[in-house]
């Protein structure tokens, strides 16, 4: 009985999946020719602001490599914020505001987040250490 | 009838595994012959269990939960076969029979003297074995029934059809695997401390070699079927599931080396059986990460924590007893022989703390966030920026050392000498790297440093090999000369990758570096489990000469509703052209996607010397254990 519930189980979820990728996998690359700006300079800072914007839809993708519908709004809208004249910063700011840390790929330096800053660094120093205190002998 | 089978020897095995590990523990030499019988049955019946489920995939039996989930009768053979470990049932049996397959190896270094030692390790390689078995049994059965007659099955994720990823797991579970070897090797010594006279370290090192190689070529191969398969350009996302895999090689790495200065110096014992301890935890606790769903999230985690929960209370299990065993008998290796910081044994030191230190970054990266999730009401992301200014600042200095390390000697060297010998090759190095950015000019600090370091490598073995220095091993030269290459394509791929996007319509043709694209024609195709869109494009040279086609495709997937991009690559050594095709239209033309990515193939090449270099290590390893018999 409990096997059938569980395969019972696993047959809906296959066929919501199916459901599902039919709605939303259409099949498109990531940052497409329409998206690109025309002002080179421009385009540039967008480009390196999209690799360190997560998709948020995605498993460890930025949004400039993914062909997400959301990475793609969020493309164009750094993108616009751009023509407006905001600063790099201001684009940041903006999306942490909307979407929380997440939507970063580098960790800002928080309270936090201090752990995962200067752990490395820590550790390298004790290494260094570990050497010079062995190589006494 | 076959999941009865299955069911059997799976349950079977695991009789095996206990009898071996309770005859094992009293070692003596009337219970020799019970060993080799639960050795061999143990091996015999996860083999059948395996290749079992092999023929149920071949025969496409849907009688299996397994094989209608994951195969479909139209799937090419490769593929079906292929498909046993391309799921998480099926790959724990991959584990089990690997596992299985070392505890053989194990059981074959016995001999009258050693007797005593061997069965130690048999005792823990059996309780290994039996966590993996329960495991599977109990949460991860690939054997498990179906209970209507399925027509046919539900195919497998078309993604996942790339004969490099085919053979990927096995390899990759051939590195993980062999950790375990060195883990129950290392707990043996450990155990047997009072005993100074057993070579452990001679009986760990071809496992360790082994287990480094073979998990070398399995994490190149998932790069390989990453840049070939997802379309992306790139090789390496620093991916959680990448990192796992990466860990392990880190410490592997480490205790490679460190096994010379215990081989040469009986230097560090306990360091490396410390390490021997921590690279198979680091396995498990890999496995757990990428097994359990934690990683997308938390939360994920807690929808189905059987599987998560069962690996980490036995990866608490197998850490706390070895690392109790390790903190109360290490004392006993502790030896005080003469170390000095510049000689071979110091730079092999201080490369290890660095392997160590990067380990344990990659670590952090990859757990943080977890962390994060479950103790604050925050989310956060580490992704591959992080990873560039904390991870690869630390491999730069251990790249610089490694070049030098294999130069100097033991125990003492002389610096004004050392200064002499290697002055040449940083001549050479320097002022190759500044005469192919005359050529050029592209100019980039990391461009720079990559291919100074790449060369310095490079050019350093090339001298040891012409100037025939002193007992060096062809082949560490081989791996480290892999080393230099790999460094030369990440540098060349990373720092001067080219990218275009457009729109093209029929005859339109595109420049990317030298070549140019001119796009000939779009067809539809039909392969044996997807119909496609296949653009045609002919590339040209600068004096316009054909030079190839490149066909990049648009797949679907009936089964599985899949649709997916098929990049069309065309390599040669000094770049790969890259494209992928995009969605459109005959009106308005299709979106292209070009990447000129140089020297890529060297990353390849440079991994499969290493391997070549691990394999020629290991057969010397081999030679080196058969002269104790």
């Amino acid at each position: 009985m409990k096997t059938k519930k569980l395969i019972f189980r696993k047959i809906i979820v296959i066929t919501f999946f199916i459901f599902i990728s039919t709605l939303f996998l259409k099949n498109v690359i990531a940052v497409e020719p329409d998206e690109i700006l025309k002002n080179e300079k421009q385009e540039m800072r967008a480009r390196i602001i999209s690799k360190n914007i997560r998709c948020m839809v995605c498993q460890n993708q930025s949004i400039d490599d993914s062909n997400a519908p959301l990475a793609r709004d969020l493309r164009l809208l750094i993108r616009d914020q751009i023509k407006d004249g905001k600063k790099d910063y201001e684009i940041y700011n903006f999306l942490t505001d909307r979407y929380g840390d997440f939507i970063l790929l580098k960790p800002p330096l928080k309270l936090s987040t201090l752990a995962l800053w200067f752990l490395p660094f820590l550790f390298f120093i004790i290494g260094i250490f570990v050497v010079f205190k062995y190589s006494k002998k | 009838m076959t999941s009865y089978l299955g069911n059997f020897l799976l349950w079977l095995s695991l009789f095996f595994a206990i009898s071996q590990f309770f005859i094992s523990r009293k070692s003596n030499e009337q219970n020799k012959k019970f060993i080799s019988i639960s050795v061999y049955g143990l091996l015999i019946s996860s083999v059948s269990s395996f290749f079992l489920l092999m023929y149920a995939y071949v025969v496409s039996d849907f009688s299996l939960v397994n094989v209608f989930q994951n195969s479909h009768t139209t799937k090419p053979l490769l593929y079906k076969i292929s498909g046993v470990w391309g799921n998480h049932e099926g790959s724990m049996l991959l584990w089990i029979l690997v596992l299985t397959i070392f505890n053989y190896f194990i059981f074959n270094l016995n001999n009258k003297n050693n007797y005593f030692f061997i069965s130690k390790c048999l005792e823990t390689q059996a309780l290994i074995t039996i966590g993996f078995i329960l495991f599977t049994a109990l949460t991860s059965n690939p054997f498990e029934r179906t209970i209507f007659n399925q027509q046919d099955g539900l195919g497998f994720n078309p993604i996942l059809q790339d004969p490099a990823l085919a053979i990927h797991p096995p390899l990759l579970y051939v590195g993980y695997v062999g950790f375990s070897a060195a883990f129950s090797i290392g707990v043996a010594a450990l155990k047997l401390s009072e005993d100074k006279k057993i070579p452990w370290h001679l009986y760990m090192k071809p496992f360790v070699m082994a287990a480094w190689s073979f998990l070398s070529i399995g994490i190149a191969l998932g790069s390989i079927w990453a840049y070939y398969e997802l379309g992306w350009g790139g090789w390496w996302f620093w991916d959680p599931v990448e990192n796992a895999s990466f860990m392990p090689w880190l410490l592997g790495t480490a205790l490679l080396h460190s096994l010379i200065m215990v081989e040469k110096r009986m230097l560090l014992q306990n360091w490396v059986l410390l390490l021997s301890i921590l690279a198979f935890l680091l396995s498990i606790i890999g496995t757990f990460l990428v097994r359990s769903g934690i990683l997308t999230s938390v939360h994920t985690f807690a929808l189905d924590p059987a599987r998560g929960i069962y690996i980490l209370v036995f990866a608490a299990i197998l850490g706390s007893y070895s690392l109790y065993l390790f903190g109360t008998k290490s004392k006993k290796f502790v030896n005080s022989n003469y170390f000095a910081f510049f000689s071979k044994e110091g730079s092999i030191l201080i490369n290890n703390i660095l392997m160590v230190v990067v380990c344990l970054t990659v670590f952090l990266g990859t757990i943080y966030p977890l962390l994060i999730e479950a103790l604050t009401s925050n989310k956060i992301s580490v992704g591959e920026p992080y990873y560039n200014s904390t991870a690869v600042p630390i491999i730069l200095p251990a790249i610089l050392i490694m070049g030098i390390g294999p130069i100097l000697s033991w125990k003492k060297d002389d610096k004004l000498k050392t200064f002499k010998k290697i002055l040449p090759v940083v001549v050479l190095s320097a002022l190759t790297t500044i005469f192919i950015f005359l050529i050029y000019k592209s100019y980039s600090l990391i461009g720079i440093a990559g291919v100074f370091l790449g060369l310095w490598i490079i050019f350093n073995n090339i001298m040891i090999l012409i100037k025939k220095l002193k007992n060096y091993s062809i082949g560490m030269v081989v791996a480290h000369l892999g080393i230099g290459l790999m460094i030369l394509g990440i540098t060349g791929s990373t720092v001067w990758q080219e990218e275009k996007i457009i729109k093209m319509k029929i005859n339109d043709n595109i420049r990317v570096n030298k070549f140019n694209l001119v796009f000939n024609k779009i067809s539809e195709v039909e392969g044996p489990n997807y119909v496609a869109i296949r653009g045609n494009f002919l590339v040209y040279d600068n004096k316009k000469n054909l030079i190839t086609e490149l066909n990049p495709e648009n797949r679907f997937y009936p089964v599985t509703n899949n649709f997916t991009t098929e990049a069309s690559i065309y390599t040669n050594l000094l770049g790969d052209l890259y494209s992928v095709l995009g969605e459109g239209n005959i009106n308005s033309g299709w979106v292209l996607r070009i990447y000129y990515n140089p020297l890529v193939v060297w990353i390849w090449i440079g991994a499969f010397t290493i391997f070549l270099g691990g394999v020629v290590s290991l057969r010397n390893n081999l030679t080196k254990l058969k002269s104790l018999y």
